[in-house]
């Protein structure tokens, strides 16, 4: 699996996890809106009912005003009293009043001044509202007679009308609107009882109120509200839409969804086709004394007008999760891109390490990560080519230390003929010089020869040990040792001329080593000093000393010096400035030296030879 | 008397080779390598010279040439231990080199050598 492959995969997840979460937030948040806005609009249409209603009774108790004046019940009861004296006189006549009869009772009844109290009534409303309120207005005494008609068409008697028997009896009659083909328009018929100040009855006032008036406020309401896409409903009590904000007339059709309309106040959804609509409605509950029509207010507003504005977002989390699939896309690939090549890179980079190709130009990432791996790569190249050339290295030296040493006992081989030969030839003509003098030895023949002989032996046994010190390279055998005591046996083996004075360190050290090989390597440094200086009087010092790696011993002498050029050559096998040299001696003492991990060096002026132990 | 001039730098077979020619009755000088050879040699102007080859500073050939170079007809014998330089053998021989010996060589090889080229 790849690794772009699981980011994009855990991107994409991410988003979709934001975007499920965002959408049902947003969904809640829909219901919420949804609920708010209903509640909204239930409060809305059962402040609109209660605004109504209201108004009615505000009318209704501005026309009871009319009633409690004194003109008005004095004009009644002066009527009252007349009607009561025509019934007197027509009661033995007949009671069947006909219509000749009724309308020269009306010229009789009709009280002019209160006729023009009415009318100026009209037009105190008419100026105040700027509109019609009222659309008939009349006044009849106690037994029904039109007594004043400020606007409008009565009839002369009304004790025979329903809403007149209801309006004695009760004292508000309150009719169903109606439209009047008379006033053509839309009125609502009010019978309010007119009282004495005793409470006898005394007449009746008969007002109708213009529909349209009492809608007025409704109206203006209702189109600020159709504004925020809201329809407002004012519906009978039987569903016939009173008005509605969509449209100016009245009464002009069912509403179609009346049977929901049920209870004070409620909401209901209303589907038609794709489109939902929320209802929410109000009935009238009356105010105060005015019961009510009993209508409902109904306020209807799309669902797609709430949710709007949600609508809007949904659109945009729709962008933005295309957008944010399609930035996934891209952000993954240029991620698989950037780490992709980073890894090809490295893998790259091990290629080449594993091939061997540890010159291989590491290109440094632009990852931190990633730089670390190349960070290490780099280091582990160094130090693998480091430990490659070191091996090389010991390789070759181990090669050439073989060949060196085959190639010296090749050398070895011819010159140890030439120089056997030598005390071979001492011995020979010593022989010839005693058989010479077969009489005797001679004291001169002990003096000459036999000495000589004696010399060229030790010669070829010191010549013998030599090479096969160098030839046979014997396993060490290592145990602690005193130096100072390898140093002193060393000493001992050795015949120390009178001239020299050797001087052997004052503080012993206790050295790893095999004791025999190294006494070999102090007898040779030891011989090679004593060699240097010859004759003449000479020192030789022995020292040791520490530091802190390395513990020291320093074999120096004030002899004969070793030339610069020569330096180098010192410890090669056969390498000799001396007569009777083999050319071995220092060769044996590094091969000892280096079996045991020790080094041997050398410094001139004056001669010093330094083995350097490293410490434990 | 006959003066021989001994050159080795081996001082042991140096002596005892002086030792033995002086008890049979030559004179001899004596040197340990060649420029110290071709020095005696220019002084003493011995007889004979018997020389090594092998020697530090100037080997027996070169000391051989010089020699020739000094005296035409000087008798000088050449002793090797091992294989020589054979360019050089040949040039001294073609210089007159009267004889070469090996060692390890009988005394008494030396001593028939200086004979036979003395006496005439």
């Amino acid at each position: 699996m790849k690794i772009s492959h699981i980011i994009i995969i855990g991107l994409a997840i991410l988003l979709v996890i934001y975007t499920v979460t965002s959408f049902i937030i947003l969904e809640i948040n829909i219901n919420e809106m949804k609920k708010t806005a209903i509640e909204r609009n239930v409060t809305i249409a059962s402040t609109l009912m209660h605004d109504f209603d209201r108004f009615i009774k505000k009318r209704i108790d501005d026309f009871k005003q009319i009633t409690y004046s004194m003109e008005v019940q004095n004009a009644i009861q002066k009527s009252n009293e007349l009607f009561q004296k025509r019934m007197g006189q027509n009661n033995n006549s007949n009671s069947n009043i006909n219509q000749e009869t009724q309308l020269e009772i009306l010229a009789h009844v009709e009280d002019n001044q209160l006729t023009n109290e009415l009318k100026d009534i009209i037009e105190f409303y008419k100026n105040v509202y700027e509109h019609s309120v009222i659309d008939e207005i009349f006044i009849t005494n106690q037994h029904g007679e039109n007594i004043a008609l400020g606007i409008g068409i009565s009839d002369l008697r009304q004790d025979d009308e329903n809403w007149w028997q209801i309006t004695k009896r009760e004292g508000l009659f309150i009719g169903k609107p109606s439209y009047n083909d008379n006033y053509k328009t839309h009125t609502i018929p009010i019978g309010l009882r007119i009282n004495d100040s005793a409470g006898n009855f005394l007449g009746v006032l008969r007002i109708s109120l213009n529909l349209a008036d009492i809608l007025n406020d409704l109206k203006a309401d209702s189109k600020i509200l159709s504004n925020e896409k809201k329809t407002v409903y004012i519906i009978d009590e039987i569903g016939n839409i009173v008005y509605s904000s969509k449209r100016n007339d009245l009464f002009y059709e069912k509403y179609n969804e009346f049977e929901a309309v049920n209870g004070i106040i409620g909401s209901f959804e209303n589907t038609v086709g794709e489109k939902t609509k929320f209802v929410t409605f109000a009935t009238s509950t009356g105010f105060l004394d005015f019961p009510g029509f009993g209508w409902h207010i109904i306020i209807e507003q799309d669902e797609s007008s709430i949710l709007e504005d949600i609508s809007n977002v949904r659109n945009e989390l729709v962008i933005i999760t295309i957008v944010g699939v399609g930035m996934v896309i891209v952000i993954g690939l240029f991620i698989t891109y950037f780490i992709s090549k980073s890894l090809e890179d490295i893998t790259n980079v091990a290629t080449h390490l594993s091939k061997g190709d540890f010159n291989y130009t590491i290109k440094p990432s632009r990852f931190a990560e990633f730089q670390v791996i190349l960070n290490s790569f780099k280091k582990a190249s160094v130090s693998i080519k480091q430990l490659i050339e070191t091996e090389k290295e010991l390789a070759e030296t181990q090669t050439r230390a073989k060949n060196e040493r085959l190639l010296a006992i090749g050398e070895l081989s011819s010159s140890l003929a030439h120089d056997l030969k030598n005390p071979l030839s001492v011995i020979k003509t010593g022989i010839d010089a005693i058989k010479r003098n077969s009489e005797g030895t001679t004291p001169e023949i002990q003096k000459e020869v036999f000495p000589r002989m004696e010399r060229a032996i030790r010669r070829m046994a010191h010549q013998i040990e030599d090479v096969l010190n160098y030839v046979r390279i014997t396993p060490i055998n290592v145990k602690d040792n005193s130096m100072l005591s390898i140093i002193k046996s060393s000493i001992e083996l050795i015949k120390i001329p009178e001239n020299i004075k050797i001087e052997i360190p004052k503080e012993d050290i206790t050295v790893s080593c095999d004791k025999e090989k190294i006494e070999i390597v102090f007898i040779n440094l030891i011989l090679n000093a004593i060699q240097a200086i010859g004759d003449k009087a000479g020192n030789i010092i022995i020292s040791t000393s520490k530091n802190h790696i390395h513990d020291i011993i320093e074999i120096q002498d004030d002899g004969e010096g070793i030339a610069e050029e020569n330096m180098k050559k010192i410890f090669t096998p056969l390498f000799t400035t001396k007569m009777k040299g083999t050319g071995l001696g220092l060769s044996i003492c590094k091969n000892i030296i280096e079996q045991h991990g020790w080094s041997i060096d050398v410094q001139i002026n004056p001669t010093r030879f330094i083995i350097k132990i490293p410490q434990k | 008397m006959t003066v021989i001039l001994f050159v080795d730098d081996d001082t042991d077979l140096l002596g005892l080779n002086t030792f033995m020619l002086k008890n049979i009755g030559y004179e001899t000088v004596t040197a340990t390598n060649g420029e110290e050879a071709v020095i005696k040699f220019r002084e003493s102007v011995p007889d004979i010279t018997i020389m090594d080859i092998k020697m530090p500073k100037m080997d027996g050939f070169d000391a051989f040439f010089k020699m020739k170079k000094i005296k035409e007809d000087a008798k000088i014998i050449l002793i090797s231990a091992y294989a020589v330089d054979e360019k050089k053998l040949l040039k001294a021989k073609s210089m007159g080199l009267l004889e070469m010996i090996s060692k390890p060589y009988d005394f008494e090889e030396i001593e028939n050598i200086i004979k036979k080229y003395t006496q005439s």
